[in-house]
């Protein structure tokens, strides 16, 4: 007489090594895609700093010109 | 009840005559171009002699559209090059001189208007607001008292939103970064408009409209070729100069020297000094969507 082995608990068990050794393989390979520079670092200013910079009219500009014409029916990105 | 048999081999034949003879009609009032360029594999996967005959294609067809000789480039990206851009809000004066070199230089339609840059007015007092963002500001002299001036352009994700909803995947980032288009694959949707949180890409509601005498005929396929009613367009670093090794059209044309352009894997260019001696500005950085596009302030 045949035996029933089906034990989905178990199977799910079993598969889990497979799925953690598969997932980690597969990250290497996208880490290797990725470039490089993104893993770098860097100095990042938040937003209410650059504002603090801003709101203090830290930049005057001396340089004035005549602007070019504005767009015609063009929409504003918003926040 | 027994239920009918209807197999009926000759009517059934006879039914799909006139939608063959329609098919055969429409694809006979192609021609082999046509054709071609409707069964066209993605570009990612043509090989360099299926490319070089659609280029080859492209650029008769545009001779016979403008009569003028195109040069349509079909350059890949550099290994060991990733652009990157920094703009000095403390420098930009809102003069709007790069919108309108880059509307030259990418051939955008002039009538309707597309802009890829739009450079947004904004309140000192207010700080970075783009709710109350102005960019139909038109004064005699800019900058205007009490104004700064944000230009906005594709930011060049390193995890862009727009190339991941593409359902054609007709938009993809390059080796080196830049995200760009294949008009032939772009079928319209404008999920990636939507996607995009800078308001960076276009779409073309009506034929561009270019005047003959002011095209450039220095193109890249997946920069500033002609485009077509219905599909999307966005900034692509001027990718048909950058590959040349030349800056972008707003870098060269920008009279206070405020946008700097270069590889980010050099560590002797421009743009990794600003980004290792200067503190920059990610647009959106909660969005996480890692721009290539930073903002500083130079003073």
């Amino acid at each position: 007489m045949q035996r029933n082995y089906n034990n989905p608990r178990r199977d799910f068990l079993k598969m889990i090594p497979i799925a953690i050794v598969s997932i980690s393989a597969f990250s290497f390979f996208n880490f290797k895609k990725s470039n490089k520079y993104s893993e770098r670092k860097f100095n990042t200013l938040s937003k209410s700093e650059a504002d603090e910079i801003i709101k203090n009219d830290k930049f005057p500009v001396s340089t004035q010109l005549k602007p070019a014409p504005a767009p015609i029916a063009q929409i504003n990105i918003k926040g | 009840m027994q239920k009918k048999e209807k197999n009926n081999s000759r009517r059934d034949f006879l039914k799909k005559l006139p939608v063959l003879a329609m098919g055969t009609a429409g694809l006979a009032g192609c021609n082999s171009e046509e054709l071609e360029e409707f069964f066209q594999q993605n570009f990612k996967t043509l090989t360099k002699a299926e490319k070089d005959e659609i280029v080859k294609n492209l650029e008769k067809k545009y001779f016979e559209k403008y009569g003028k000789e195109f040069k349509v480039s079909d350059k890949p990206a550099t290994e060991g090059i990733l652009f990157g851009y920094a703009l000095d809000l403390s420098r930009c004066i809102g003069c709007r001189r790069c919108v309108y070199a880059c509307v030259e230089e990418n051939n955008l339609s002039r009538d309707p208007q597309i802009h890829w840059i739009q450079v947004l007015q904004m309140e000192k007092k207010n700080g970075i607001d783009l709710t109350h963002a102005n960019i139909h500001y038109n004064p005699e002299l800019v900058p205007e008292e009490g104004h700064f001036y944000m230009p906005v352009q594709c930011q060049q994700c390193r995890n862009p939103q727009c190339t991941t909803v593409c359902p054609t995947k007709a938009t993809w980032q390059d080796e080196d970064g830049i995200v760009v288009v294949d008009y032939n694959w772009c079928i319209g949707c404008r999920y990636c408009m939507a996607a995009c949180p800078y308001g960076a890409r276009h779409f073309n509601w009506s034929e561009p409209n270019v005047p003959n005498e002011e095209i450039n005929t220095e193109t890249h396929y997946l920069g500033n070729r002609p485009r077509t009613k219905g599909v999307v367009e966005k900034c692509t670093f001027c990718i048909q100069r950058v590959r040349q090794g030349k800056y972008p059209a707003c870098v060269e044309i920008c009279p206070t020297g405020s946008r700097k352009f270069g590889n980010l894997l050099d560590p002797d260019s421009e743009i990794r000094y600003i980004l290792e001696n200067k503190r920059v500005i990610v647009f959106k950085e909660e969005l996480n969507t890692q721009p290539k596009f930073y903002y500083f302030f130079g003073v």
